[in-house]
């Protein structure tokens, strides 16, 4: 590049520093979404490695139990008659701090003798601490000393615990000094006890999480026979898991999750891709002169193509960097939101810190800069290829600018069959599938153009009869001015429609889940106990308290439930055993089976029932067989019915509760259901209710319409982040039509200042910009509802049905939506014209007028 | 005979380069009701700037200006935009119809911002470009007009409200000896059925010819010129 066509590049980014300061808005706000979602889902990844890396240390294998883990007996066992030296017991969960409200930490229950080649980021040679009070002081646990400072905590204060329904003391004895930084990190969110003081605290005397190997044979076949001898040592209900297996599980857990924020955030970078095409266009045809000139002077094609490309990198640049800073900003408040959403869903996390990988960050960077060169080009090829004598001309470039509109509709057309095609063909694909998703919005984006111009010719009879001249101007004003604004119309199309569908996915949603709760939880009032993951409840129920309802006064009934992870040759599932003879206890909504032999069957403890989530993830069928391996031995039952749940998106598998117990001898329960005696308002039930627990003990009891708000709420939040990507995704679209817009009103300043000098006042001229700006929008909601639709059945079916494995009862596209998108994108577009108009009148007319 | 238009003192500059250049420097000018003036002078002499001073586009640095007895450079936004869409018709060198509009809807325009949309304003409209000899196009768009064409409908949409002052810049800048001429014509007899105040700023000597007064801009002032005996009008 010459230096002179840099300057000039260079100047022509600085003469025009609003056009050129949204087009950077534009692609800074795509970069930081993605950024942000991307940095998000790594740091609630990294918490979920480092909790595993905590837990596991050196671990190469771990012997892990059924629904209640192992017995301790096992440990000794494995240690002294198998004679494997090198393992550790461990007891591991996670507990709420009592007065610290939101803070988790992982209680990690370890015996220090056998522990040291284990956990070795825990210090050199064992727990570097005085051990005596460790072993002696009733509830002693070690923090990281980083972590007690945090919380406040100085050694010898105590630390009160909720442990399922209780509250329990524990109490700083020490502080744990980590030797390294990577070793700070894993302690950070560790409270570390003796096995059996964890034992204690957590009401599991003789019980084990886990029971760590550490099988470093030189001689790969000693520890495959090894873990031969393992297997037939061990009792029905335990196995054995490779290291790592735990870290994947967790991250397997939340990838649908995860890639469904990611889709939904690239979405505001093809927002933004948009943006910069229309703004590259723009500069290109408003200096089809000058280029015309670098022409005839002697700059070859490729001079031209790097100069306008040149200038869109510098935008690029500018608007990545600061998209850069945006997206670690972004990032840091959706962290929060993410990891809730998972600890409402999936299992306790506590992420603490962003962390910044460089390569995700030079990725977003790229992602930006590639996103504006990929927006530029057909632009830039557009002012290299133009005849230097006709391109001097710019109603030339204007009108190939209006005759490529056409071929972008045939391109999109393409688009979207391919990307319609894509989708039929994906199956459970999800980068398939969500490819497809792209192809079709942008397809239907491209689309946008000709429609419109169909559109605003059929609006301009209706408006000049009833507007007349000013109806007329902003009609047909609107019309011509598609070449420029058509290419915004399409971005905030993608938006819309991408909101419209998002709305009516989420509407659809909540639709289908209230239905859900309100077929399937029946009884009055539900008891269980505090839990961390709030769509499980598998702490034990306190016996006295399930005694203390059953005999209050006013209870008719109670239905009780006890729900685990159960494992067999498919991996745990959670599993929901219930008292299948209570009145009101089999109720669902079924997606197939359901027959009154299918209820009985369940009944007798012959069957399960499953989610249509489970059949999805685990490619189950009616009529197939679920086998899991407890203390007493296999409980195999074949799948009698199908039905429709919200609850979980892994899944669960319903039992009945005395089949349940015979196979595993659990007599626990997790959770009540209870029925009222009639006429009894179950909100005023609930304070006499409560003073009849036995004290202690912390039971939370909820009427069946708390319950309902309570589902709704962490439905509401789940949906959280998706509300902020769809903001910000329309944020992208408005700063895209406001650029649009004011290139617009520049170019049309003289025909402005002459309306001006015949007598339009500001007042009126902003109206006439607005009302021009209000019809676009209008026409871009009137295409988005549609192609919303379309993309909200795709995305039912790609997110709920492909990643979830959820059918929806409802597809909530009704009058009110309709007119609060027509209402969205009308005023979207009307907000959008005020910056314009504000430049239009700070231009005086007689300068205008005298520039021409 | 009163003057419609009265320019006292008139001083206007611009910054250019970092420089400030005075474009008029005390420009003093009495037009009387009726009568026509010529501004002749060189490109950047300040022709269209007096123009948009007294079209109140623009307002002086120092100096008064009156039209019709009302001091145009004291009104606020509006009350000068308000007076230009009543008593002030401009025409472009630029012709400047909108392209979006239809030639019967661009000389309506200045009625349509007043609202005043009735039958009445459109008959006046119609006899104004069959006057201009262009009723038949009123339906056309101004891209399907030649530039004598336009002009001339530009003329019509300047006078079609019945303005006391019609401010004219370089109106015949575009157009072919024949064209100019006829455009001439017209402005000529138009504004003198019906008295209005022509100020026009051309660079044309038979333009000025054709006007009762003639001054050229010089160095930020005007300097009366003589103009041949009986040519010009009032």
């Amino acid at each position: 590049m010459k230096p002179v066509l840099l300057k000039a590049s260079l100047r022509e980014v600085a003469r025009h520093p609003l056009q050129s300061g949204l087009a950077v808005l534009g692609v800074a706000l795509g970069v930081a979404v993605a950024l942000a979602i991307q940095l998000s889902s790594a740091a609630s990844l990294r918490a979920m490695q480092l909790s595993a890396e905590a837990a596991g240390g050196r671990a190469t294998h771990s012997v892990v139990g059924g629904p209640v883990g192992l017995d301790e007996s096992l440990f000794t066992r494995i240690r002294v008659e198998l004679g494997v030296r090198p393992s550790a017991p461990v007891l591991e969960e996670h507990v709420p701090l009592a007065d610290r409200p939101g803070e988790v930490l992982q209680l990690l229950g370890l015996d220090p003798f056998c522990d040291a080649p284990f956990r070795t980021y825990l210090g050199p040679g064992g727990l570097g601490v005085d051990l005596s009070a460790f072993f002696t002081e009733p509830g002693a646990v070690l923090l990281a000393e980083t972590t007690a400072q945090r919380l406040g905590y100085t050694i010898g204060d105590s630390i009160p615990l909720l442990v399922g329904a209780s509250e329990v003391e524990a109490k700083l004895v020490g502080l744990l000094a980590p030797p390294d930084e990577f070793a700070a990190r894993l302690t950070s969110n560790l409270m570390v006890a003796d096995v059996s003081t964890a034992q204690e605290l957590l009401g599991q005397t003789g019980r084990l999480s886990r029971i760590d190997l550490l099988l470093a044979n030189d001689d790969p076949a000693e520890d495959e026979r090894l873990l031969a001898a393992l297997t037939r040592f061990l009792p029905a209900d335990a196995r054995i898991e490779a290291a790592g297996a735990r870290a994947g599980a967790l991250a397997a857990m939340t990838r649908g999750f995860r890639l469904n924020l990611q889709a939904l955030s690239l979405l505001s970078l093809v927002v933004g891709l948009f943006l910069v095409y229309n703004a590259s266009l723009f500069s290109v045809v408003r200096r089809a002169g000058a280029l015309a000139t670098l022409r005839c002077l002697g700059a070859t094609r490729a001079q031209v193509l790097r100069l306008v490309l040149l200038e869109a990198a510098i935008l690029g640049v500018l608007g990545s960097l600061l998209g850069l800073v945006g997206g670690i900003g972004l990032g840091a408040g959706l962290v929060g939101l993410v990891t809730q959403t998972i600890n409402d869903l999936y299992f306790a996390l506590s992420v603490r810190e962003l962390t910044l990988p460089p390569a995700l960050l030079l990725g977003g960077f790229a992602l930006g800069v590639g996103a504006t060169l990929a927006g530029a080009v057909p632009p830039a090829l557009e002012a290299s290829r133009a005849d230097p004598r006709g391109a001097r001309r710019r109603s030339q470039v204007e009108a190939r600018a209006r005759k490529a509109l056409p071929r972008f509709a045939w391109v999109g057309g393409a688009l979207a069959v391919v990307g319609g095609a894509a989708l039929v063909l994906a199956g459970p694909r999800l980068p398939v599938a969500f490819g497809g998703l792209f192809a079709l919005i942008v397809g239907c984006a491209l689309l946008v153009p000709p429609l419109a111009a169909l559109l605003l010719r059929a609006a301009e009879t209706p408006l000049t009869r009833v507007f007349g001249a000013p109806g007329a101007l902003a009609a047909r004003g609107s019309s011509r001015s598609l070449s420029r604004t058509s290419i915004s119309l399409a971005a905030l199309v993608v938006a819309l429609s991408t909101s419209i569908a998002v709305g009516v996915l989420i509407a659809s949603f909540r639709t289908s889940v209230i239905t859900w709760l309100g077929s399937a939880f029946t009884a009055d009032l539900y008891a269980s106990t505090p839990t961390l993951v709030r769509t499980r409840a598998s702490a034990l129920f306190p016996t006295e308290a399930l005694a203390a309802l059953e005999n209050a006064p006013g209870v008719d009934r109670v239905l009780r439930y006890r729900t685990q992870d159960l494992s067999g040759p498919r991996g745990a599932v959670q599993t929901v055993a219930l008292d299948t003879g209570i009145e009101g206890a089999l109720v669902f909504q079924f997606q197939s089976g359901g027959s009154e032999d299918d209820l009985a069957a369940l009944a007798r403890g012959e069957a399960f029932f499953v989610t249509e989530a489970l059949t999805h993830r685990l490619g189950l069928r009616r009529g197939d067989t679920l086998r899991f391996d407890l203390a007493r031995g296999p409980l195999e039952l074949p799948i009698a019915a199908v039905v429709h749940d919200y609850g979980s998106d892994r899944g669960s598998a319903i039992v009945d509760l005395g089949a349940y117990q015979r196979a595993s001898g659990d007599a626990g329960i997790s959770s009540l259901g209870l029925w009222l005696e009639p006429g009894l308002d179950p909100d005023a039930a609930l304070p006499p209710l409560r003073a009849a627990l036995p004290g202690g003990v912390s039971v939370v009891l909820r009427s069946n319409a708390g319950l309902r708000r309570e589902t709704l709420v962490v439905f509401d939040r789940t949906f959280a982040v998706t509300g902020v990507l769809r903001f910000v995704t329309l944020l992208v679209a408005l700063v895209g039509l406001v650029s649009a817009l004011m290139a617009l009103a520049l170019d049309r300043a003289r025909e402005l200042a002459v309306l001006r000098a015949l007598g339009l006042t500001p007042g009126q001229l902003v109206r006439l910009l607005g009302a021009q700006a209000v019809l676009l929008g209008l026409v871009a909601g009137v295409i988005a509802l549609p192609v919303g639709a379309l993309v909200a059945h795709v995305m039912i079916d790609v997110v709920n049905g492909r990643t979830f494995g959820w059918t929806l009862l409802a597809f909530e596209f009704g009058p009110r939506l309709v007119l609060t998108s027509l209402a969205l994108a009308g005023a979207v577009a009307g907000l959008a014209s005020l910056l314009p108009a504000w430049s239009a009148l700070q231009l005086e007319p007689s300068r205008a007028l005298r520039q021409d | 005979m009163s003057a419609t238009i009265e320019l006292r003192g008139l001083w206007r500059s611009f910054e250019e380069g970092g420089a400030r250049r005075d474009v008029l420097s005390g420009v003093d000018l009495e037009v009387p009701a009726g009568s026509s003036v010529a501004l002749l002078g060189r490109s950047g002499s300040g022709k269209s700037t007096l123009l948009h001073l007294v079209g109140g586009l623009d307002r002086p640095d120092r100096g008064e200006v009156w039209v019709e007895g009302r001091r145009v450079d004291l009104m606020g936004e509006r009350e000068r935009t308000l007076a230009r869409r009543r008593r002030v018709g401009f025409v472009f060198q630029s012709f400047d119809l909108l392209p979006t509009l239809t030639v019967l809807e661009n000389v309506l325009l200045p009625m349509e911002l007043e609202r005043r949309t009735g039958r009445a304003e459109r008959d006046r409209a119609m006899a104004l470009l069959a006057r201009v000899g262009l009723a038949d196009r009123a339906a056309a768009f101004p891209d399907r007009l030649s530039g004598g064409e336009q002009q001339r409908i530009a003329l019509a949409r300047a006078l079609v409200h019945e303005p006391a002052v019609v401010l004219a810049d370089e109106p015949t800048g575009n157009l072919d000896g024949d064209n100019a001429a006829r455009v001439l014509d017209l402005l000529g007899s138009l504004v003198a059925e019906r008295g209005t105040t022509l100020l026009v700023a051309t660079h044309s000597r038979e333009a000025a010819l054709r006007q009762s007064r003639a001054f050229e801009l010089a160095d930020g002032r005007l300097v009366p010129l003589e103009l041949a005996p009986g040519v010009g009008r009032g």
